[in-house]
């Protein structure tokens, strides 16, 4: 693991030093944790679906590794302007099996209670739910749509940020930029290919407005990638990444979009992706339907043609008891000719599977 | 059977004494302190007084309200039953928990008096950190699963339990910041506000004495 970071001795020495000042220890940390619990199946042995870059995933027997996770967060605050926070997180990455790693390291500094500073590893905050999309009770869906929160190449970033908060009274907005450079490196493999994309010099900003009801956000963020195989540098690029989202939710009606723009520089690896979400909130029950798509240029006999890759989804969430909610979606598929979101594709495949998933999302 | 709402929507305001608040009809509420200070009413083990109107009316059942004023300022409705269900019923009613009243409260040394339901909801959701006049706010929550926590969240919020621990489980686990802190009971919310000017919390009507005040709604 890479990415363990420096500064943990320090955020560690600063929590001590400023506790044994004013003796209130038990008061500056907090443990939290989350996690999900999930099982998929598709109708299907002649593909495998798979979400973000995962390597495995479901078929006609169940997976349970497709959506579950596990998260540890612990925090120190010494003072009002300083805090620390450390989250472990193990899910299914860009391999077949669960892995471990800091999702979030860093320190938090507020000079005042709108400004706040970070230095450390982040997620890098491509979508409107980029930093939460890990913790299920914390949405609606069972799991975001992949034909847009499937684009991103990189999830976490090394660096630093900074948030501006205005309050405007029915709108509190936020402002927010960083800069660093993603870490860890995205693997991508499969049958005859094995390629590792690293990514430099990233920098983004996103504005958020929020209201009772209304969230808008839209975001830019660029970076420099490198495609690598067998250590051979194959491809050296740009990478532009724009977002805008809305979501409502008031009297019961829940309502989320996004639109997201992927650009590389080569019209083969241009990406527009987009969803619609609708639920209804009936007591403890919030039944919703997805419908999500994604556009992409694809290289076919010295042309560029376009590609589709729509998913519909039907769901239901439910909160019977306090702290756990339960879940169950059902999606039918359609693939690009090559792949998103099946991997393992069998010349036979039709290209479309509908996949039943169960979840049990927790927090603690 | 059992009717525990309030008499009357708008809730009124009269002035008791000094500016006291109520929720009930003004002649109601007045009515009904006249009885407790008559005496004619009982002291429950709340230390409120339970008092029991029968209210005479020319068409329909007869029926009898069951009551309850608080420290001589506050008049709740505990139950409003018809004549005939009176004898069996009134004397558990009388002591059984009032569905929660809840209103936002503040320490009366603060220099807060008046704030929305939408400007108190910014603050316990962890939106805004200050109150409109510029000075830091402390949101005290009560216990997870009290039914004074679920109400405030209802009524002010307009969010049920599992929506308020979503937003939280949103903040907490992206590293912005954690939930408000909780107090154990009414006793101790009552000495937190009254030692802390800055702080804010929300209780049962019934619980309110002199050291908290309610914030007055715009």
């Amino acid at each position: 693991m890479r990415s363990r970071p420096r500064f943990l001795g320090l955020l560690l020495t600063f929590a001590a030093g400023s506790a044994a000042a004013d003796g209130n220890f038990a008061d500056m940390f907090s443990y939290n944790g989350f996690g999900t619990a999930g099982v998929a199946r598709s109708n299907t042995n002649e593909a495998v679906f798979v979400i973000n870059n995962q390597m495995a995933g479901a078929s006609e027997s169940f997976d349970y590794k497709t959506d579950s996770k596990l998260g540890l967060q612990g925090t120190v605050k010494p003072t009002d302007w300083l805090s620390g926070t450390v989250q472990v997180l193990t899910e299914m990455r860009d391999s077949p099996q669960f892995t471990t790693q800091f999702e979030w390291a860093f320190l938090k500094v507020q000079p005042t209670t709108d400004l706040s500073i970070r230095y450390g590893k982040m997620k890098l905050p491509l979508f409107l739910v980029s930093d939460s999309r890990d913790i299920g009770y914390a949405t609606t869906w069972l799991r975001a749509p992949d034909p847009v929160y499937g684009e991103a190449l990189f999830d976490t970033y090394e660096g630093g940020d900074i948030s501006y908060k205005l309050d405007l009274g029915k709108y509190l907005v936020t402002a927010h930029a960083l800069i660093g450079a993603p870490n860890p490196a995205t693997q991508l493999a499969g049958p005859g290919f094995a390629k590792i994309f690293t990514g430099h010099h990233t920098y983004g900003y996103d504005f958020t407005a929020e209201s009772d009801i209304v969230t808008l956000r839209a975001s830019v963020l660029e970076l420099d990638y490198r495609t690598y195989a067998a250590n051979t540098l194959l491809q050296d690029g740009k990478y532009h990444f724009y977002s805008v989202g809305a979501a409502y939710d008031h009297n019961n009606i829940i309502i989320q979009g996004e639109f997201i723009e992927l650009r590389t520089g080569d019209p083969i690896n241009a990406v527009n992706g987009w969803y619609v979400m609708g639920g209804y909130r009936l007591d403890k029950w919030v039944p919703y339907a997805i419908y999500a798509n994604d556009h992409q240029n694809q290289a076919a006999g010295g042309t560029v043609a376009e590609n589709n890759g729509p998913t519909e989804s039907l769901g239901v969430r439910v909160d019977l008891f306090k702290s756990v909610d339960f879940k169950a979606q059902f999606d039918h598929a359609k693939s690009f000719d090559y792949g998103t979101p099946f991997i393992n594709v069998q010349p036979r495949f039709s290209n479309k599977a509908n996949i039943f998933s169960l979840a049990a999302d927790f927090v603690f | 059977m059992r009717d525990s709402r309030t008499v009357c929507q708008p809730p009124l305001r009269i002035t008791v004494g000094p500016s006291h608040h109520t929720d009930v009809e003004s002649d109601y509420a007045i009515e009904a302190m006249a009885d407790a200070q008559r005496n004619q009413c009982h002291h429950s083990e709340r230390d409120d007084v339970v008092c029991r109107r029968r209210v005479r009316r020319s068409r329909g059942p007869q029926r009898v309200d069951v009551f309850r004023v608080v420290k001589g300022s506050y008049v709740t409705l505990v139950s409003r039953i018809g004549w005939g269900a009176f004898l069996g019923l009134s004397l558990s009613l009388a002591v059984s928990p009032v569905r929660a009243d809840v209103v936002a409260v503040i320490s009366s040394t603060s220099a807060v008096t008046t704030l929305s339901k939408a400007q108190v909801t910014d603050i316990f959701l962890g939106k805004v950190s200050r109150f409109p006049n510029g000075t830091l706010a402390t949101p005290i929550d009560q216990v997870e699963g009290s039914p004074a926590r679920d109400e405030f969240y209802a009524t002010y919020a307009g969010q049920s339990p599992a929506q308020i621990k979503s937003h939280w489980a949103k903040i907490i686990f992206t590293g912005r910041g954690q939930p408000p802190k909780a107090a154990a009971n009414n006793a101790e919310i009552r000495k937190l506000l009254a030692a802390n000017p800055q702080a804010i919390s929300y209780i049962e009507r019934s619980a309110l004495d002199s050291s908290i005040r309610v914030l007055v709604q715009p």
